[in-house]
C-alpha cells in the first residue's frame, strides 16, 4: 500500500502540469517547432519565422493563440469534432504523462519493465489520436493521409520500440543495481554504453535506427507524405480548423518532443555523469537534445520527399534492420 | 523523488494522470475557444474536395470547351514562345533588326493597303 503525503501529491501536480509537463513542454514544442521551420528555411535559402519575437521565435506561439482563440469554427457536414477533440486531449495527455518516467521530472515512477507503458503511451496512444482525428473529419484526402500514417506506423513504430529496447537490454545486462529493465536507470547508465567497446557498436546501429525512426515518427522529409500538401492537401488533417487544427499541430509537436528527450535520455544519457541541477549538467542536456534536433533539421532540409513504397521501404533498410542488428548483437554479447 | 511500483498498478496510475491532464487541457481550450459574434457557423459545410466546385470535380468526362484550352496550351503557347524567344535573344542588334523589319513589313502592307485602296476608288 503507498501513502502519499501532501508534499508529494504537490510535486505530482507540478511534475504535470508545470515541469516538465504541460507548462514546459507545450513551450519546448513551440521552440522545437521554430527551430525546425527557421533552420529549415535558413538551409533552402528562405526567411523563415522573421517578424513575431527576436528571430521571430513566437510565431508558433502566436499560430496556436491564433487558430485557438481567434478563427471561426468552420462545422463540415459529417465531421463529429467532438470525438476529434477528445481524441486529441488524450494523446496531448499520455505524451506529457510519459514524461514523469523520465529523470528529468522531479517525481519518477519507475518499474520492472516500464518502457512498455511507455511504448503503450507514445507509440499506441499518440498515431491512434491522430488516426480517429483524422477519420472523425471524413475527407477522402484525410482518408489517404490516414492509410499512409498506419502504413508508416507500422514499420516504423517496432523499429522505434525495438532501437530504444537495446539500450535498455544493455544497461539491464551490464549496470543496472537491481536488474529492473526500467527507463529511469537505463537514463542514467546509457552515456556508459558509448564508452565501452563491447557495446559501442550495438548502441551506434540503435542509434541510426531511432534517428531514422525519429524521422518518420515526426512525419518530416523524407517520411511526410501522409501530409504531402501537392498531392492530398494537407493529408488527415485536410478538414482540421480553428481549435482542431491548433491541437492537432500541437499534439504533432509534442510527440516529436518526447521522441527527441527518449533519444536524448536513452541513448546519449541525459545530462550524466553530472546532475540535473548543476550548469554543467543542463549545457549537456541542452546541447545534446540542440544536435538532435539539428541533424533531424538537416536531413528535412536536403531531402526531398519520398513515395509511400520508398519511404517504407527505407525506414525498413535503415531503422528496422539495423535495430534488430543491435537487438540480437546486445543479446548475444558475453558479458 | 522515486517511486518504485509494481507495472500494473503504475499503467493505472498512468490513465488517472492521462485523465486529468486530458480535463485540464479541454479546459484550458475551452477558455481559450473563439469568443466572435460567428465563433460557431451554424451551417455545416460539404466536405473539402478541392479548389473547383463539386459541380465541376463531380464531372464524368471533361467538358468539350476543354478542347480549346488544350489547343491553347500545347499549341498556341509554342507559337508564342517560339516568337518571344526568337526577339528576346539579348542583343540589341537582334531586337533592331526584328523591330525593323516588323515594321517594315507593316510599311509594306499600309503602302499595299493605299494603292489597293487608291486603286479600287
Amino acid at each position: 500500500m503507498i501513502t502519499v503525503t501532501l508534499n508529494e501529491v504537490f510535486l505530482i501536480m507540478v511534475s504535470l502540469l508545470v515541469f516538465p509537463g504541460l507548462l514546459f513542454i507545450v513551450s519546448l514544442a513551440f521552440f522545437t517547432e521554430w527551430f525546425i521551420r527557421k533552420f529549415s528555411a535558413r538551409i533552402q535559402n528562405r526567411m523563415g519565422p522573421t517578424y513575431v519575437g527576436p528571430f521571430g521565435i513566437l510565431q508558433p506561439f502566436m499560430d496556436f493563440i491564433k487558430l485557438a482563440s481567434v478563427k471561426e469554427e468552420i462545422k463540415q457536414k459529417y465531421s463529429i469534432d467532438w470525438l476529434a477533440k477528445v481524441f486529441g486531449y488524450m494523446g496531448l495527455s499520455a505524451a506529457i504523462t510519459a514524461l514523469t518516467l523520465f529523470p528529468i521530472s522531479p517525481i519518477r515512477f519507475t518499474s520492472d519493465y516500464d518502457f512498455l507503458v511507455y511504448v503503450y503511451l507514445c507509440c499506441v496512444w499518440v498515431p491512434v489520436a491522430m488516426m480517429v482525428m483524422g477519420l472523425s473529419t471524413p475527407n477522402p484526402f484525410a482518408t489517404i493521409g490516414v492509410s499512409r500514417i498506419l502504413s508508416i506506423v507500422t514499420v516504423c513504430e517496432p523499429a522505434y520500440f525495438v532501437a530504444i529496447l537495446t539500450p535498455i537490454l544493455l544497461v539491464t545486462k551490464i549496470y543496472s543495481p537491481d536488474n529492473v529493465y526500467s527507463i529511469y536507470w537505463t537514463s542514467v547508465y546509457s552515456y556508459r554504453l558509448w564508452l565501452n567497446p563491447y557495446t559501442l557498436v550495438p548502441i551506434v546501429l540503435s542509434f541510426i535506427a531511432v534517428m531514422v525512426s525519429l524521422q518518420a515518427k515526426s512525419m518530416l522529409q523524407p517520411f511526410n507524405i501522409p501530409e504531402a500538401e501537392q498531392e492530398i492537401i494537407a493529408g488527415f488533417a485536410t478538414e482540421f480548423n480553428s481549435q482542431l487544427l491548433a491541437l492537432a499541430n500541437l499534439l504533432h509537436d509534442i510527440d516529436t518532443v518526447i521522441t527527441i528527450i527518449s533519444i536524448v535520455y536513452l541513448f546519449l544519457g541525459g545530462p550524466y555523469p553530472f546532475p540535473h541541477l548543476s550548469i554543467e549538467g543542463v549545457l549537456i542536456l541542452v546541447f545534446k537534445y540542440l544536435l538532435v534536433l539539428t541533424i533531424m533539421t538537416i536531413v528535412k532540409g536536403v531531402f526531398g520527399r519520398f513515395k509511400i513504397e520508398q519511404a517504407i521501404s527505407v525506414i525498413a533498410k535503415y531503422s528496422l534492420l539495423p535495430a534488430l542488428l543491435a537487438l540480437v548483437l546486445a543479446l548475444i554479447m558475453p558479458i | 523523488m522515486n517511486y518504485s511500483l509494481d507495472p500494473i498498478l503504475l499503467t493505472l496510475i498512468f490513465s488517472g494522470f492521462m485523465a486529468f491532464l486530458a480535463l485540464v487541457t479541454s479546459i484550458i481550450f475551452l477558455i481559450l475557444r473563439p469568443r466572435t459574434r460567428h465563433s460557431y457557423s451554424i451551417e455545416s459545410i460539404e466536405i473539402y474536395l478541392g479548389g473547383e466546385s463539386p459541380s465541376i470535380l463531380g464531372r464524368r468526362t471533361p467538358p468539350s470547351s476543354n478542347l480549346y484550352w488544350g489547343f491553347v496550351l500545347k499549341y498556341a503557347y509554342k507559337v508564342y514562345y517560339y516568337l518571344i524567344s526568337k526577339v528576346h535573344t539579348g542583343r540589341l542588334s537582334d531586337w533592331i533588326y526584328y523591330m525593323s523589319s516588323w515594321y517594315g513589313f507593316l510599311i509594306v502592307i499600309s503602302f499595299l493597303l493605299i494603292i489597293f485602296y487608291i486603286i479600287m476608288w
